[in-house]
């Protein structure tokens, strides 16, 4: 549990923070640029220092008025954007420097954590010759040797191409289950977010807007996110992994779902993310279609977002599934609430996590 | 304005013509004194006199190796006689003054031969090597017989100047400087003027440097400095003078501080 | 080379090494502290520091004659302390070393200090660093080479120190004099060998250094 309740500073930006997170699995920190998710994560780990009010995380005062933990001593670890690795080690004993002052029988083993990080090839290799996504598995790998009772991560991914992101997303999601390590993850990429995190708190000016389970602020017509690039995350099961031509069948809420990705194992809990954008609406159920996934839906709710747009929310049993349509297409086809409606998305379109 | 031109041309050249610029390398310690002279020499003669002061040694070498001097007040006979040696003269050197070394230390009201001998911090003194008065201060420990009892004190400026700036700083209690330097300050007491068989005489000599386009109006300065007048000059300023004993013998004063 | 040359080549060479050790270990913290700094009280501190950098030695020499003396404050607490006075003595000599060549020491570390990336430091204090241990398990490896080079000028530059030695020392062999001083005497006294065998050793060993420095320099640059 971390309890925060501070003020801070800077030029002419504020952070105003007087939140409670209960920090189990992975808690998504975004906003766009400049609305302080950084300097949060920051100050949480003692390296600004003029942060005003309390700090405390599971019993531990890191800071209050009187007291100020430093860093070294808040027993956290931290990945920051640009890796940070020392140049001047190698990438074994960058690992190494974290697991030498770690509280040593808490943490994973130096082995385990570089198999499940494949860094195991280049351990000997200095680190100004790795790529980008080869550098921030080390940077992870070592904080997580630090043996953290927190994790805190500051937009890992960011500076990465897509091939070195598609390599590391699993292991983040990862990160927690396997480690049992409370993540703390900054990011203003609301693919990452609803593929990597659990609770979500959506920041903007310095403040916190609003925090939530991550389905829940995504899957919505209203608020913040409910724009052109909106999204939807559905929880589903693998249910057959055989079938040809590499598709993989899940189970939503009780309708099936094709995939096109072929490395999951039967009966794993994954996440589905599916862009608004993608899934188009029909009245009736056609069968004759190229489209994979039809998905027999009810309407609950419809907003228009700008001139041109409407976001309608579909509900399958409990779970919701988001839909980007023109509002001509709301006029011609008269959606209203409560409508049964056919939701069509290509299998391809599909993020599965 | 041509005209206006013409006349300044005119006026500026005939003044430059007039008017010539005696460069002067004189041994530090008799630089106070040198500036007197050289000051009322600009006013009877209407040419002007630059000095340049330094140690001895340091001159010597500068002047060996070109330096435009025209006129060398050394502090010592050896160098002049050097550059005489290597035709760098024109005439013969001419002694101007005689330099004089006393023992001084400052706050102290009776200093005498016993304040000398019994002294055991650290002294004060120029170079031996280098400079004449230090030779002169090593000669006066040397006769008295202090020499090997007193050469772990010696701390050795490079020049008297230097030795003298050790003592009125107070960083050396006492120390051999010359009479001239404390009759700047008008120092009246604290000192021991040493008796003169003690040391051989310091005598600092000058020269015409034949390397000079001024050679006349050089001779012309020296002759100034060793008329009587100007000697009277030197001799109240601590040093003995170097042509006339009569006129030593009139206005030394000082006789009473040699026992 | 006569025996008093080579009684001026020890001392030289003995001043010189302790003021590098002093001047690292003073250098070091004053030159972290300055790069760390945002107040305006950083230009009135830097510009201290490198006053020797642009005085000419004789108003350090000066000043430091007037400090010595038994006569002033500072003089009387060292002499208080330990006896002796701090003019004409190999003590005196390290300390005004020390102060003249504290900005060549202090400048190119304060540059390596505010050219080392923050981030490493506070990426080793999230893995449980110390400042101390961050000290030498980050900044040191980092700044190692501008730190030799520090050395080296701080070295050099005492080396080459005569000015100030020349009027706080009292040339005194085996103690004070050092071997710029004895270079210089021996052109005062026309003793033009020894003033030749010195020179050149002193410029010889100059040329050697420097090359070092400059290679290293390079090499940092690479």
């Amino acid at each position: 549990m971390l309890s925060l309740d501070f003020h801070y500073e800077r030029d002419d930006f504020q952070l105003q923070v007087r939140e409670t997170f209960a920090l189990d699995g992975v808690t998504g920190v975004m906003g766009p640029s400049g609305c302080g998710k950084t300097t949060l994560l920051r100050c949480i780990a003692g390296l600004e220092k003029s942060v005003q009010g309390t700090v405390s995380f599971s019993n531990a005062c890191w800071q209050d008025s009187k007291i100020f933990v430093p860093p070294y001593k808040r027993g956290i670890g931290y990945v920051f954007q640009d890796g940070r690795l020392f140049p001047h080690r190698n990438v074994r004993d960058n690992l190494n420097y974290g697991l030498r002052r770690s509280r040593k029988r808490h943490g994973p083993s130096f082995e385990s954590v570089v198999e499940w990080l494949e860094i195991v090839p280049f351990l000997d290799r200095s680190v100004t010759e790795l790529s980008g996504g080869q550098r921030q598995r080390v940077a992870i790998g070592r904080a997580l040797l630090g043996a953290p009772r927190l994790l805190l991560m500051d937009e890992p991914l960011a500076a990465l191409d897509w091939a070195s992101r598609v390599s590391i997303m699993p292991r983040l999601r990862d990160i927690n289950r396997q480690f049992g390590v409370p993540v703390l993850f900054v990011s203003h990429d609301r693919e990452e977010m609803a593929r990597l995190s659990d609770e979500l708190v959506l920041m903007e000016n310095g403040c916190i807007e609003e925090r939530g389970r991550s389905r829940q602020l995504l899957n919505r017509a209203q608020g913040s996110l409910a724009d052109d690039h909106a999204l939807s995350v559905l929880e589903a099961q693998v249910v057959r992994t055989d079938r040809p031509y590499g598709i993989t069948e899940l189970d939503v809420d009780g309708r099936r779902l094709m995939v096109d990705q072929s490395n999951l194992k039967e009966g794993q809990s994954v996440r589905v993310v599916v862009p608004a954008a993608e899934v188009s609406l029909c009245l009736e159920d056609i069968e004759r279609i190229s489209v994979q996934n039809r998905l027999k839906t009810t309407l609950t709710d419809i907003r228009d977002i700008d001139e041109h747009h409407a976001l309608v929310v579909l509900t399958l049993e409990e779970q919701k599934l988001l839909a980007l349509i023109t509002r001509r297409s709301r006029h011609r086809l008269a959606l209203k609430v409560g409508m049964p409606v056919y939701a069509h998305f290509k299998a391809a379109c599909l993020e599965v996590v | 304005m041509r005209r206006f031109l013409a006349a300044f041309i005119v006026v500026f050249t005939a003044t430059a013509a007039q008017a010539d610029t005696l460069r002067v390398a004189v041994s530090a310690n008799f630089r106070q004194v040198a500036e007197i002279l050289a000051t009322e020499f600009e006013e009877q003669t209407g040419h002007t006199v630059t000095l340049s002061s330094g140690s001895t040694g340091a001159l010597y070498n500068q002047i060996s190796y070109g330096a435009p001097f025209d006129v060398f007040l050394s502090a010592d006979s050896r160098r002049p006689e050097m550059l005489a040696e290597t035709g760098r003269v024109s005439g013969k050197p001419v002694t101007y003054a005689f330099g004089r070394l006393v023992f001084w230390q400052p706050g102290s009201t009776e200093v005498t031969y016993k304040t000398l001998s019994g002294w055991n911090e650290k002294l004060a003194m120029a170079n031996p090597d280098t400079a004449p008065y230090g030779l002169a201060a090593r000669q006066v420990l040397e006769n008295l017989g202090l020499w090997e009892k007193k050469k772990s004190l010696v701390v050795q400026g490079t020049s008297i100047q230097q030795a003298w700036q050790y003592v009125a700083t107070g960083n050396a209690g006492a120390g051999f400087v010359a009479l001239s330097q404390l009759r700047t300050d008008d120092v009246q007491d604290g000192y021991l003027l040493l008796r003169d068989e003690l040391y051989n005489p310091i005598r600092q000599q000058a020269v015409v440097l034949s390397g000079s386009k001024n050679q006349k109006l050089g001779q012309d300065f020296l002759d100034y400095i060793l008329a009587k007048k100007q000697q009277i000059i030197v001799q109240k300023a601590g040093y003995f003078p170097a042509v006339d004993p009569v006129v030593a013998k009139v206005s030394d004063t000082e006789g009473s501080h040699t026992p | 080379m006569t025996g008093e040359a080579w009684q001026a080549v020890s001392v030289t060479l003995q001043l010189a090494g302790l003021t590098t050790l002093l001047l690292i270990a003073i250098g070091l913290p004053m030159a972290w502290k300055l790069a760390g700094m945002t107040s305006g009280f950083r230009p009135v501190l830097e510009a201290l520091v490198g006053l020797p950098l642009v005085l000419p030695p004789t108003v350090l020499g000066f000043y430091l004659l007037v400090a010595f003396s038994p006569n002033n404050l500072p003089g009387q607490v060292w002499q208080d302390l330990t006896g002796t006075t701090l003019a004409f003595s190999f003590s005196g000599l390290v300390l005004a070393s020390v102060i003249y060549s504290l900005p060549f020491v202090v400048q190119p570390l304060q540059r390596a200090f505010e050219q080392l990336d923050r981030g490493l430091l506070e990426a080793a204090s999230s893995l449980g660093a110390g400042p101390i241990d961050r000290f030498f398990s980050v900044v040191l490896p980092q700044t190692f080479r501008p730190l030799l080079l520090a050395a080296c000028l701080g070295f050099a530059h005492t080396v080459g120190e005569f000015g100030v030695v020349l009027m706080i020392g009292g040339n005194i062999p085996g103690e004070t004099q050092v071997l710029s001083i004895a270079l210089y005497d021996a052109v005062e006294t026309q003793d033009f060998a020894s003033a030749h065998t010195m020179a050149a050793g002193l410029m010889l060993f100059a040329l050697v250094l420097l090359i070092a420095l400059y290679s290293l320099d390079r090499k940092g640059h690479r």
